[in-house]
């Protein structure tokens, strides 16, 4: 296997190539009146579009439609959405600098870039990976890989001048931010074992104090106040600065996927992040048995301990059908916990 | 044995097995000169392929299939395929830095313009 090296360009063939992916994931989720439900917790589509415009630019457009529950800082939503996850033209110099220019998927960490449902060894994707940033950013992207001593490394950086925010929810104060600028940079140092770290500084619009009303009685009073409690937004921005780290290895008959990313505290904002780590050992041909623990401290302190155990298939190239179960505590913030079964396809 | 072909402007780089892989991996994408790289693939089912993947990446050629599905998320589509070793060298000869791999015996007579980069493996069976 390769190292996933930061903002990977497109590679051709031709002016235009159409394609996409799918995914349907069913689990027990647990309602605001402490109950729980048998839902689709996540549907979804994405279409892709891209093409090489010559031997140096090219371009990528990836739009994504979801009708998606999610747990938030501020309880359970539901909510369906149209967003252009990426849309960028890209012109590449050499194998060394390559600019991007528009909406791009945020390059902190290995697994923001590779968030599709078809990739992932769980049906739900570990906090680290998501939760301090926003999926997207539109601005300015530079990029390059090469060799370093005899390994393969490579590095990316951007500049995100206007606000964004995550359109997996529909609360735009979840990752919204006003300003980003930042990067990634990794190499493979073993083969097999690639190693990164990124560090960003975001001004958030509406920064997070941790302090508010508790929303522990809306589930039945079984889950952490504290954890729950609905962030309070400051008048004033501030930046912050988001440091992580990531670690993959890949072997024949088993893989470890493990990372980090820490949004740090402020004069007015508390510390957020956590890390974890994914197993995947095979079990016999496409079945792969997984294994997850992470430890995620989300604004207004405390800490959550979640895990994931389950069986993951990958039939084919095109398929991939999980099924497991996510174990918290119930004092955790990522919620709906229980069985999930995840089916996805690459179209 | 197998040996990595390719049509260059300049004179080779130094054979480097790291880079063959960055190459068919499509991760580098121009030669030192500044050409782009053209790879090409033997089929899925080629003996000659199932043996340089399992040199080059150290992996059979289902095992790859996870790499490339995680560069299509990106736009990157494997190198494309050619039906025989003949094909590959009547490709590479015509594509300014287009590169293949064919057997040694095959590459014992290059077409004009077409140089051997580096030799790799052993018996393909």
């Amino acid at each position: 296997m390769a190292a996933q090296l930061p903002a990977p360009p497109v590679v051709g063939p031709g002016l235009f190539q159409l394609g996409g992916w799918g995914d349907l994931t069913v689990g027990r989720a647990w309602q605001p009146d402490g109950t729980r439900k048998l839902q689709a917790t996540d549907l979804a589509a994405a279409l892709m579009a891209w093409g090489q415009l010559g031997a140096r630019a090219s371009y990528f457009v990836e739009l994504d439609v979801a009708k998606r529950t999610a747990e938030t800082w501020t309880g359970l939503e539901a909510n369906q959405r149209f967003a252009p996850v990426r849309m960028y033209l890209e012109y590449t110099f050499s194998d060394l600098f390559r600019v991007r220019a528009g909406r791009f998927l945020t390059p902190i960490g290995q697994w923001n870039e590779a968030f599709a449902a078809p990739l992932t060894w769980t049906p739900t994707r570990p906090l680290a990976t998501f939760r301090p940033f926003a999926k997207s950013l539109t601005g300015l992207l530079l990029a390059g890989s090469g060799d370093l001593h005899g390994h393969d490394a490579g590095y990316a950086l951007f500049w995100a001048p206007q606000g964004d925010y995550d359109h997996d929810y529909d609360d735009p104060q979840e990752s919204s931010f006003k300003h980003a600028v930042g990067g990634r940079a990794a190499v493979e140092l073993f083969p097999g074992v690639t190693v990164g770290v990124s560090a960003a500084r975001i001004q958030r619009s509406r920064p997070y104090t941790g302090e508010g009303p508790e929303y522990g009685e809306d589930y039945g009073g079984t889950l952490s106040d504290t954890l729950l409690s609905p962030p309070v937004r400051n008048e004033d921005a501030t930046s912050r600065t988001l440091l992580g780290f990531d670690l993959k290895w890949e072997g024949t008959r088993a893989r470890i996927q493990s990372g980090g990313t820490w949004l740090l505290q402020t004069a007015t904002e508390p510390y957020e992040g956590g890390a974890f780590v994914v197993t995947a050992v095979r079990i016999a041909g496409p079945v792969w048995g997984v294994g997850e623990v992470e430890r995620y401290q989300p604004v207004g302190g405390g800490s959550a301990d979640l895990g994931y155990l389950g069986l993951t298939a990958r039939p084919g190239s095109h398929f991939v059908i999980k099924v497991g179960r996510e174990l918290t505590d119930r004092t955790s913030p990522r919620i709906p916990d229980g069985w999930f079964l995840s089916l996805s396809c690459i179209f | 044995m197998i040996c990595v072909v390719a049509r260059l402007r300049s004179d080779p780089p130094a054979p480097d097995l790291e880079m063959v892989r960055r190459i068919f991996q499509l991760r580098q994408r121009f030669w030192p000169d500044g050409t782009p790289t053209r790879p090409v693939n033997l089929p899925a089912a080629s003996p000659v392929r199932e043996r340089f993947t399992e040199v080059v990446f150290g992996e059979s050629v289902e095992d790859m299939a996870a790499y490339w599905n995680e560069r299509y998320f990106h736009g990157t589509r494997p190198p494309p395929s050619l039906g025989s070793q003949h094909a590959v060298l009547l490709y590479v000869a015509r594509t300014n830095g287009g590169v293949g791999y064919v057997q040694a015996d095959t590459a014992a007579a290059l077409p004009e313009g077409v140089r051997k980069l580096i030799c790799v493996g052993g018996e393909t069976g």
